[in-house]
């Protein structure tokens, strides 16, 4: 009886350390599996990248587009960083392509490097999409010079690296440096082209813009832009319905307190009349 | 009683603004975006034209905004892409509503928007709490005389 006994403890005994076992064998491998997917966000390597900049295409500020693919389609979905000039808050677009050609807008988180910006999205597929508009020059008016400077600076390493630079209509005098590699003209606009191979993690390639325009009207107008998209709500339009609306709903929350307010006062008045009747009854 | 009016008010200012953003087009008949926003995006995703920044999307933008500044109007651009590619270009009530649904719970949008909007709903909402309960009171004081 008591072997048999001390049998069944035994093998409860060694059912519960397999429990154990199979326990930790899953929470080790599930920690295996958190670092090594950090190990490969770190070792990622960009197959190819294209950077496009666009100085007052649509707007009255520079375009941006980056698009591209990561070489290793197997560590995705990840993590990964993009840095983006100092100034931008907002980016118009962070999307993924799936192999089937479907969009995976993502969500962003844009924090402050100092130099930089940066922005880290979660990528589902190894193909990236991102634009954005930033403000590296103020003109408000009349004949002025745009002078500035457009830093690609990467977290991983880049196989290859396309910028292709797009000239404003009706600017005059437009200079770059580096000298370009080639020029293309693509549906009347003029595109100053670059090719770099082998782009070391965190090297600055740098580009200095500078060029004359007699107004600031961009090169499309906003009806003929194929950047422009629908916004959830337009900004100023937005701000205005919200103050309106806070306008509006001060207004009936005073109504409101003043109508109670004359309710109580009415009826103390009426207390106070019952009071004064009662009284008179009572003294005839 | 109160919160169940709110409720109803919010629900109310939530399906208009939706349906406002889902079928109302803000931008111009003579425009890109105001003419693609009747159609498909090519990109084999439920996205409405007018959302699309991908490659795909970006070149039938493209060949609208050049057939806009060759003089032609909404309804010859539509008609074009319809021969050209189909009725699968042509955007049906069902899919502009999943395309919409789409873009927004991709988090297609900037977090400042999503609070504006989420802000304009609220107060809105506040608003036609007032007017409902105000006429609420004044039908019970009518009924009371």
């Amino acid at each position: 009886m008591n072997t048999k006994i001390r049998s069944q403890k035994s093998e409860v005994r060694s059912q519960k350390s397999k429990n154990k076992t199979t326990i930790l064998f899953f929470f080790l491998s599930s920690v295996f599996c958190l670092l090594s997917s950090d190990v490969f966000a770190s070792d990622l390597r960009i197959g190819r990248m294209k950077v496009s900049i666009l100085p007052e295409y649509d707007s009255q500020d520079v375009l941006v587009v980056y698009e591209g693919k990561f070489s290793d389609k197997n560590a995705f979905p990840n993590q990964v960083t993009f840095t983006l000039p100092k100034g931008v808050t907002k980016l118009t677009d962070v999307c993924s392509l799936s192999p089937g050609g479907q969009h995976f807008c993502q969500l962003y988180d844009i924090t402050d490097k100092g130099e930089y910006n940066e922005t880290a999205v979660k990528l589902p597929y190894s193909d990236f999409f991102i634009d954005f508009q930033y403000s590296p020059f103020k003109v408000k008016s009349g004949k002025a010079e745009r002078d500035f400077e457009y830093a690609v600076k990467s977290l991983y390493p880049i196989d290859t690296l396309e910028v292709s630079i797009q000239e404003p209509l009706r600017a005059e005098d437009f200079k770059i440096s580096p000298n370009p590699m080639s020029n293309t003209e693509k549906k009347g606009f003029r595109y100053h082209n670059y090719t770099y191979k082998e782009i070391k993690q965190g090297q600055d390639v740098k580009f200095k813009i500078k060029y004359m325009k007699d107004n600031v009207k961009p090169s499309v107008d906003i009806k003929f832009s194929v950047m422009s998209k629908q916004g959830l709500i337009e900004q100023n339009r937005g701000i205005w319905l919200l103050a309106a609306g806070i306008a509006v709903l001060i207004v009936f929350f005073i109504i409101r307190m003043r109508k109670t307010h004359h309710k109580g006062t009415k009826s103390t008045k009426e207390q106070r009349l019952d009071f004064r009747q009662d009284i008179q009854d009572k003294t005839g | 009683m109160k919160i169940k009016i709110f409720l109803l008010s919010l629900a109310i200012v939530s399906i208009f603004s939706l349906i406002k953003y889902v079928f109302y087009q803000s931008a111009g008949t003579d425009s890109v975006m105001g003419i693609s926003h009747n159609l498909a995006c090519p990109c084999e995703c439920p996205m409405v034209l007018e959302d699309c920044h991908m490659s795909c999307g970006m070149e039938w933008k493209d060949m609208i905004g050049q057939r806009l500044m060759a003089g032609g109007n909404r309804d010859d651009i539509e008609g074009y892409f319809f021969k050209r590619f189909g009725k699968e270009a042509m955007l049906t009530p069902l899919q502009r509503i999943s395309g919409k649904w789409y873009q927004i719970t991709r988090g297609g949008y900037p977090l400042s928007d999503i609070i504006l909007f989420s802000a304009i709903l609220l107060v809105w909402s506040g608003v036609l709490y007032f007017i409902i309960s105000g006429t609420i009171d004044f039908l019970k004081k009518r009924i009371k005389t």
